[in-house]
């Protein structure tokens, strides 16, 4: 936990769609939260596991943040337990929050969401709406029942377009986006598929004329690494390196900082020494010898084919 | 924030270029994550100042540094200095590149230059001796930091220092290869000249002895090609490189480091009385004060900037080291010198990913050396009128840096 940290607690509990559960984490003492600006998330500690989630509520309140929930299928653990844990009163840690999203100054927006990414554009809206620029909503789902935020978004008139795919298939992306106008960026947040299609289907605007969110990043969609244990045996302590994730990045996280430079087993700057264990290289700078004995590993690429290292830090 | 093109700072201003830059690069920052600049020739061009988005663009392996398809540039026709790029390793792709770092690379890992830490102790021994006998206003570039690295590449390649002065009279000409925009004629046979001249030398230099006779590292590069791992050019390109793209880069260093000690009297003492202090003073540095400001790579994919922004693939990416090294997001008070500051290392002034700076290691042991010979030496550098910088947006070098070296 970072002392930036807040620790909220669960106001209220909303169903927006059958499957997607709508949480108000408020400041226990009433006090102002850290403001925010659309496009913003807050990791979120689900039990074992951290997750991240847009606000999605009203800036104006400022003592708490709505966040809306998604139980994935087969979810990453995150997701079931805000749904079927999480009760009201339940205290919950989460950051302050950060943007990776934040919109830009335009003359005019086109606003495409799949799914559960409606949830950074809603208070986008809101606030194209308050600088008085004119924008248009294209929003698709599987079907109606899965779709949040159906009621709110009518009420913001014919701008809007809710475009299920069981009545209207996939979204009219070419057509929506076939005239490149400058002065006009467009916000695209959903499902991968629904990402690379607007970044094939913008491809002729303006550079610069596409935003886009990704929950998952890219790496963790396709990687196939297996998790293991590392021990420190100078500092004493014991890390898991989940899959996707390097050594390295799991010890600067927990303020074990080792020095890097290139970030891909070029350079050996990271190079550490391994008491115990297997590991698997990665690295381009170790010989043949080098790695049938394993006695130096570049630990900002490398893994283990042992369950756990153990390493002279 | 609006990102327009009118609110760009004027990167071919001549005071920008040869001042502080950071005013200019804080309203980069400012300006978006990748700001997209007019292009001529219809590539997408964008710039980009983040730390957060040039390490991650630094280290993805499937950047490139020609446009896909492309070898080499369009307008450099046959000849030697076509031939010597082809065989540069901060110019080129895999597969070539791949198969040319492996030879070089594992040499160069800290753990083996440390094998070399006496080369730099001992060339700054020296130029501190003749630092020593001189009570007047001595030039810190000429007088001291050019002789540290020349030193240790002399004796790294095993070359006589003699030699230095033809090696270095005319390498100003060999930089138009790293030309971003077609060259004319002239410029194009000056480079044509000056690389054949490497070459030659190189050629020369090698059958001048025996294999035996070579030092560690050119027999490592002269093995290679007898187990046809590479051809003759490119291991005669291997030992030109360690010149060229150690020696102005060292030198620049090492003359920013004398300035940032004159400006910052403090340090010297804080050396003397914790040595153990060099490695992060040289960390921040490099941070403080970037050598090189501006590496390139061209997109294979789509990339999503830290803010959302797509860069289409095709796209070419002005990554500017230097501003993102006084990225507060990164670093707490970056446009502070804090010779303490716990992250310095995080700072780009080596680029990362496939083309980290191969000699990052050995320059650190030179600067490291450097420092301490300094501190070991000198009570305090008093600055004087007269430095100033080429006027480079890439590379500003300091051309002269005017000092006093006191020692009591
Ligand atoms: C403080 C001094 C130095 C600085 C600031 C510096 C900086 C850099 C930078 C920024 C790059 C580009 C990295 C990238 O594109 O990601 C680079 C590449 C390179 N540097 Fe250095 N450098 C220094 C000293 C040296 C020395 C002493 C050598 C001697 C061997 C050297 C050899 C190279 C080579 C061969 C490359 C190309 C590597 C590749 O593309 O695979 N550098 N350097
Ligand atoms: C790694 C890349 C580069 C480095 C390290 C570098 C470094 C330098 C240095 C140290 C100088 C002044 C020293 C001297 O005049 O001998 C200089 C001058 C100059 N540079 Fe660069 N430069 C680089 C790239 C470029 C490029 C790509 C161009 C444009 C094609 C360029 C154009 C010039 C020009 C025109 C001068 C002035 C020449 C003169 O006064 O004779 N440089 N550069
Ligand atoms: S940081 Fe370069 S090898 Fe790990």
């Amino acid at each position: 936990m970072r002392t930036t940290d807040l620790e909220l607690v669960v106001t209220a509990r909303d169903r927006h769609s059958a499957s997607v559960v709508g949480l108000t984490l408020s400041s226990p003492d009433a006090t102002d939260l850290p403001p925010w600006e659309p496009g913003a998330h807050i990791d979120v500690r689900c039990g074992e596991v951290v997750r991240q989630y847009s606000l999605c509520g009203d800036r104006a309140t400022r003592s708490s943040y709505h966040i809306a929930v998604l139980r994935e299928a087969e979810g990453r653990g995150g997701s079931a337990y805000l749904h079927d844990e999480v009760r009201l009163g339940d205290r919950l840690t989460v950051s302050a929050p950060r943007n990776n999203f934040a919109l830009v100054e335009a003359e005019r927006y086109v606003f495409i969401a799949g799914g559960i990414g409606i949830t950074p554009i809603v208070p986008m809206l809101a606030e194209a709406t308050a600088l008085g620029k004119p924008w248009t909503l294209d929003y698709g789902g599987r079907s109606r029942s899965t779709m949040a935020f159906q009621r709110e978004l009518a009420e913001l008139g014919p701008q809007v377009s809710v475009l299920p795919e069981d009545e209207s298939g996939l979204l009219g992306l070419e057509a929506l986006l076939a005239d490149p106008q400058s002065g006009t960026k467009i916000y695209c947040c959903g499902p991968a598929a629904l990402l690379n299609a607007t970044e094939k289907a913008a491809a002729h605007w303006p550079p610069g004329s596409l935003h886009i969110e990704r929950f998952v990043p890219k790496a963790l969609e396709v990687s196939t690494d297996r998790e293991f244990e590392v021990r420190l045996a100078r500092a004493g302590t014991s890390h898991r390196i989940p899959p996707g994730t390097s050594i390295i990045d799991v010890l600067a996280d927990a303020g074990v900082g080792v020095p890097s430079s290139c970030g891909v087993g070029t350079c050996g700057t990271c190079e550490s020494v391994v008491l115990e264990g297997v590991p698997e290289h990665r690295d381009s700078i170790l010989n043949d010898e080098e790695r049938a004995e394993g006695t130096y590993m570049m630990i900002c690429v490398s893994r283990a084919s042992s369950p756990a290292l153990v390493l002279d830090i | 924030m609006s990102v327009d093109q009118a609110g760009l700072p004027d990167l071919t201003d001549e005071t920008f270029l040869s001042g502080d830059r950071t005013q200019e690069y804080l309203e980069l920052r400012a300006m978006g994550a990748a700001v997209p600049l007019p292009t001529a020739d219809g590539v997408p061009t964008w710039l980009v100042s983040h730390h957060a988005d040039v390490a991650a663009l630094n280290r993805l392996p499937e950047t490139r540094l020609q446009p896909a398809g492309a070898v080499a540039p369009e307008w450099l026709d046959e000849g030697p200095a076509l031939q010597r790029l082809k065989a540069n390793l901060s110019q080129i792709d895999a597969p070539a590149h791949t198969r040319l770092r492996k030879v070089v690379g594992p040499m160069f890992i800290p753990r083996r230059v440390e094998q070399f830490r006496e080369l730099a102790t001992d060339s700054v021994r020296r130029a501190i001796e003749r630092l020593l006998a001189r009570t007047d206003v001595v030039d810190a570039v000429q007088d001291l930091a050019v002789d540290v690295p020349k030193g240790v590449i002399c004796s790294f390649l095993g070359i006589p220092e003699e030699d230095w002065g033809i090696l270095t009279k005319d390498q100003h000409d060999f930089l138009l290869i790293f030309s971003p925009m077609p060259i004319d004629g002239a410029q194009k046979s000056a480079l044509d000249q000056i690389t054949q001249f490497y070459l030659d030398y190189f050629d020369e230099f090698v059958s001048s002895r025996s294999l035996e006779q070579h030092s560690p590292f050119v027999r490592l590069v002269l093995e290679a090609e007898r187990a046809s791992e590479i051809s003759h050019i490119e291991a005669l390109s291997l030992l030109h490189t360690v010149l060229d793209a150690g020696y102005e880069t060292t030198r620049t260093s090492i003359s920013n480091a004398v300035q940032l000690l004159g400006q910052h009297p403090h340090i010297l003492g804080a050396l003397r009385e914790e040595p153990g202090l060099v490695t992060n003073i040289v960390e921040e540095f490099l941070r403080y004060r970037t050598p090189v400001h501006v590496r390139v790579r061209f997109l294979t994919d789509n990339y999503v900037a830290s803010d959302g922004t797509v860069l289409a693939a095709g796209s070419k990416v002005i990554l500017m080291l230097a501003a993102a090294n006084r990225d507060g997001a990164v670093f707490s008070n970056a446009d502070e010198l804090d010779i303490l500051r716990e992250n310095a290392g995080s700072h780009q002034a080596f680029g990362g990913g496939l083309h980290h700076c191969l000699g990052a290691p050995i320059a650190r042991i030179q600067l490291q050396e450097t420092l301490l010979g300094l501190a070991d030496a000198f009570s305090h550098i008093e600055l004087c009128d007269g430095s100033h910088r080429y006027p480079d947006l890439m590379f500003p070098a300091l051309m002269a840096l005017p000092v006093r070296f006191h020692t009591a």
